[in-house]
Order: C-alpha cells, then structure tokens, then sequence
C-alpha cells in the first residue's frame, strides 16, 4: 500500500480521479471526490454489505423455489 | 434468435435475444455477469427470478418492493437513471433483491440497493441508495 500525507485542502490524483481532503475534523475526514461518471464511488462498509447480500441472494435459489409459496400465503 | 440454457432455476429455458437485459456494470460484487434475463415462476408470484445467461446456477430473487413495503417510493438519483438511458424514473422498473433461506419465513430484502431496469433499452444496474434502508430488511416482521 502507499502511504501519502495531505493537509486540508490538498489532493491526490488516481487516473483521472481526483481525491480533495476538504476539512480535518476530530476524527474524521471529509473527502471530495471527482471522477468521470462511469466510475463508481462506494462507502466501503456499504458495498461490502451489500456484495455480502447478493451472495446469500443467490445462494437461496434452490431450496427457495419450492418454498415462495409459503412465502405467498404470508404476504398481504 | 433463440438461445437455449439446458438448465436454469426454472429448468431448461429457451431465451429470445430480445429478453436479455444487459447490466454492463454487472451486479455489485459479481461485475462479470453482465447479461440476465428475469424469468417468471410458477407459483412464486410475486417473486421473479434474474437468471444469469453467463452462469445458469445463478440467479436472483428479486420482487416488486410495493408489493412488500408499499410505502417505498425512494426515487433513483439523475444519474443512476442516466446509467440506464432512462429520463425518467417513469422509464425504469425497480425490482429489490430478496435472501430467501431455507426458512422463507426469515427472508430478507435488500432496500438499500435495488435494481433498476429500463425495459425500453434493455440495460439493468443494481444501484445504491442514499436514503437510510436496510440491505437486509424482513419480509415478515419478527
């Protein structure tokens, strides 16, 4: 991994994405974040949580198809 | 064109070109499979399946959240839409990914990242949400 200092106000470029340090506050950091739009920008606990769902989604296919009708006569 | 999975969640499946949603950012966590189609099951209204074309072992429940939460009416942002071609959110269909268990009395739906299909065009992506919902919200409340 590569470890850079900033300050506040200073930036890092990726590529042609650009990471601004907008404010130090306590303990934590506020960052601005420009990138093309096709990039995609995810608070990392989030998008692991939801990668984390998607695999249990599909690993629910098999024994789930016999058992959505139970799931049915539940719903309103 | 027809194509043929010899197997699928629902058996062996013939799939016109036409109904082949595209996501070219894939489904997030699993960015290769960019190509499904949603397929209707017997008896399992009213969850549909997105069926991988790539990986016939996978697919995804997903259902229509007003059918579960009718008050759901989080709106994609501008440029979710924009990913999909859409204008509009009257141009896109939102579908939320379920976590069915061997119980299905357990199961769970994913508020926080739902995916949108703009049927027009045929693109899907599963996009996140900025408004506080859960990943994994009951179906049926404990």
């Amino acid at each position: 991994m590569l470890y850079i200092t900033r300050d506040e106000t200073e930036k890092v470029i990726i590529d042609d994405i650009e990471l601004q340090i907008l404010k130090i506050e306590g303990d934590s950091v506020r960052i601005g974040i420009s990138a093309p739009a096709h990039i995609s920008v995810y608070r990392h606990e989030i998008f692991r949580r939801i990668t984390a769902a998607n695999e249990d989604a599909f690993a629910s296919n098999r024994a789930a198809a016999g058992s959505l009708t139970v799931l049915k006569n539940s719903l309103k | 064109m027809l194509m043929e999975l010899t197997q699928s969640v629902v058996g062996p499946l013939q799939v016109e070109e036409t109904s082949v949603i595209e996501f070219p950012e894939g489904i997030l966590g699993f960015s290769s499979l960019r190509q499904f189609v949603l397929v209707e099951y017997e008896n399992s209204d009213p969850f549909k399946w997105l069926q991988c074309l790539s990986d016939p072992e996978l697919a995804l429940p997903v259902v229509d959240p007003l059918r579960i939460f009718p008050d759901y009416s989080d709106s994609p942002a501008a440029e979710d839409l924009a990913s999909v071609q859409a204008e509009s959110a009257a141009d896109v269909v939102t579908f939320v990914v379920a976590i069915i268990p061997k119980d299905p009395l357990e199961s769970t739906v994913n508020l926080k990242a739902p995916v949108i299909v703009n049927f027009k065009k045929m693109i899907g992506r599963q996009i996140i949400l900025e408004s506080s919902r859960e990943v994994r919200t009951r179906i049926i409340a404990k």
